[in-house]
């Protein structure tokens, strides 16, 4: 196994991250499951992983944050989608659907940074933040988490009375493997005609899935904790890949998608796909704003306890999204 | 063995009657309290004074959840105790942490174990009818590890229990949880649970039923799951549940003479044969209300002794 803390040393990454690596690597030691063959066991060890460095490296959200649990209508049955409602009694509420990371395999609503990390967005940001349990490969292939993310975003829209929520005031964002659904969501959104959401925030986006000819993935392919890049594809797509992009560097036409916030680390394998659609996004004429967080690597912007670059990256984005409060609404 | 004779003698000595049932809900709920408050003092411990904090947990889609927490000290920042997730008895319809019985076994089991009783009151039949208690249980086990840290608990260490109907939601709650949030749950305490709403599993041998109380059961399970089929739902009868996986370790208590034992037990069964820890202890000689009478009932005592020590050991 490669020395990954030496590794980042070398690639010169900030103290915070080395630590929190190092702990990653020594705690995962101890799960002897993360490598199992039944998916939900595996899940299960990865989220203990998960749970265990949020407790230690993220810091506590907010008191004050209203959390409740919903269950959703979707296309394929029901998803469970997790509302954080910030202090205040203004009405309606801006509202932002967050999509999780986890490699389109993993990652659930209920983990501790994510509670961490959304509480703080939604009470900084003003926005209620729905997060979104959408299905799992290899269970569910391509494009099932994509539906679930687009069917969640129809309910939004048109619940919004309901929930106290502006539908005129609604975005989507993800990061990772999230990233990639949420940039399509707002693909499929524009494509099928109606309101256009408001803006997109991605961070650390997969923006492809062939990552191979970027330089980031040559440079730090070994530095990602998501494992083999080809297999987690494999796992995605399924043996008989759905027809569809299932990446937004597949997506032709970008004209007319919505304002996009394009968050990436300096020595993360993904940092070239995201930053590519980004500059693909502007050329289409979106408004996008976007950061390369120095000395970062996949996943550390959420160590806001001991890092003070992802506390500027979180900062950044609760910024973005308290400018799209008062951003004129037609783009 | 029949009754407990030291119970039996003190419920002779009581002179006071179990009430008839009431039409009216309310009128209900109001003999139950009037009884326990007329009852329980004579046969079960009072609760030490301790610290407690009230709060209101927010449920989509069913009514806000009442919890109140139970400390053993002051609560103090970074405290991070153990706690218990506690449901009350009271055949879905009646009962609450002001009842005298409820309120003294939670400060009681704070006390004793060193850990925090979150007792949760759970809207009551037949005005919330099934799932509405189950759906609150499971919020408030939500916010219980979401907001842990800002509760003085550790979210890692934490217990649900409940006493006949509540621990028929505590086993439900343990069910919807491994299917959705899978939060981890340290172990589980059912006492005189009742598991199987279509009276599948109750034990006839433990006691001999009037007709009049064989109705009085049918109207308590039909006021909480008004619907047949829904009675076949694992959240109202665990037992009918298809795996019984990922559960966790449980200590099951039942009553010999009670024909809930036939719930309780079978559960141990299913649970200890899906390769979960199981304790289950039959209570000889005591009724189904009778566990907590710590008084007049020895054997309540050692039933109380291992609830607690089964709470300490979350401790370890």
């Amino acid at each position: 196994m490669p020395d990954y803390v030496a590794l980042a040393r070398a690639a010169g990454c900030e103290a915070a991250v080395l630590e929190w690596l190092a702990a990653n690597e020594e705690i995962a030691a101890g799960l002897p499951d993360l490598r199992a063959a039944d998916w939900p066991r595996r899940r299960r060890a990865a989220r203990e992983l998960a749970d265990v460095l949020a407790t230690r490296f993220t810091l506590p959200g907010p008191a004050g944050c209203v959390v409740t649990e919903h269950r959703v209508p979707v296309r394929s049955g029901e998803v469970t989608v997790l509302r954080y409602h910030p202090p205040g009694d203004d009405r309606p509420r801006p509202a932002h659907l967050s999509v999780h990371g986890g490699g389109f395999i993993g990652g659930d609503v209920h983990e501790v940074i994510n509670d961490r990390l959304l509480r703080r967005r939604a009470v900084d940001s003003g926005f209620d933040i729905f997060d979104i349990d959408y299905r799992l490969a290899p269970e569910h292939p391509f494009p099932a988490g994509l539906e679930d993310c687009v069917d969640v975003l129809g309910w939004l829209a048109a619940s919004a009375a309901e929930l106290g929520i502006d539908a005129g005031r609604l975005g989507v964002g993800g990061a990772s493997a999230g990233g990639n659904l949420a940039a399509l969501a707002a693909v499929h959104l524009r494509d099928a005609g109606g309101p256009p959401l408001d803006h997109q925030v991605l961070e650390v986006p997969a923006a492809s899935l062939y990552l191979d000819r970027d330089g980031s993935f040559r440079e730090h392919g070994v530095l990602a904790d998501f494992g083999d890049f080809a297999e987690i594809r494999a796992a995605y797509l399924g043996a008989d890949p759905a027809p569809g992009p299932a990446a937004p560097a597949e997506v032709r036409d970008l004209a007319g998608l919505p304002p996009a916030l394009v968050l990436t680390a300096e020595c993360d394998p993904l940092r070239d796909c995201g930053e590519a659609y980004a500059a693909r996004l502007a050329a289409a004429g979106v408004p996008v704003e976007t950061w390369r967080a120095p000395r970062q690597v996949h996943g550390s912007a959420g160590i806001t306890a001991t890092s003070p670059i992802a506390r500027e990256w979180q900062d950044r984005v609760s910024g973005f999204l308290r400018a799209r409060r008062t951003a004129a609404t037609v783009h | 063995m029949p009754l407990d004779p030291s119970l039996f003698a003190a419920l002779a000595g009581l002179g006071v009657a179990p009430p008839a049932e009431a039409e009216d809900p309310e009128e209900q709920r109001k003999r139950a309290y009037d009884y326990e408050c007329a009852v329980y003092p004579r046969l079960g411990p009072p609760g030490p004074e301790l610290p407690v904090r009230e709060h209101v947990v927010p449920v989509e889609g069913y009514p806000d959840a009442p919890v109140r927490l139970y400390y053993p000290d002051e609560p103090g920042a970074g405290t991070g105790l153990p706690v218990c997730l506690f449901f009350f008895g009271g055949a879905w319809r009646q009962g609450g942490v002001h009842h005298p019985g409820v309120a003294a076994q939670c400060a009681l089991r704070a006390a004793r174990a060193g850990v925090v009783v979150a007792a949760v009151s759970y809207a009551l039949a037949p005005e919330h009818p099934f799932p509405a208690a189950v759906e609150q249980a499971y919020a408030v086990l939500g916010w219980l590890v979401r907001e842990a840290g800002r509760l003085g608990v550790d979210r890692t260490r934490i217990a649900v229990a409940g006493q006949s109907s509540g621990g028929n939601i505590a086993a439900a709650l343990t069910l919807v949880n491994r299917d959705r949030a899978g939060y981890p749950l340290a172990s589980q305490i059912l006492e005189v649970p009742a598991l199987d709403l279509t009276s599948g599993h109750l034990d006839l041998d433990a006691v001999e039923l009037t007709d009049e109380q064989r109705a009085g059961l049918a109207r308590v399970v039909a006021q909480y799951v008004p619907r047949e089929q829904d009675r076949r739902d694992p959240r109202a009868s665990p037992l009918l549940a298809e795996r019984f996986d990922g559960l966790p370790p449980a200590y099951v208590f039942t009553a010999e003479i009670d024909p809930l034992r036939g719930d309780g037990e079978a559960y141990a069964a299913a649970l200890a044969g899906a390769g979960v820890p199981v304790a289950a202890l039959r209570l000889v000689g005591q009724t189904h209300e009778s566990g907590v009478y710590e008084r007049v009932s020895a054997t309540a005592r050692v039933a109380q002794a291992a609830i607690a020590d089964a709470l300490r050991a979350l401790h370890s």
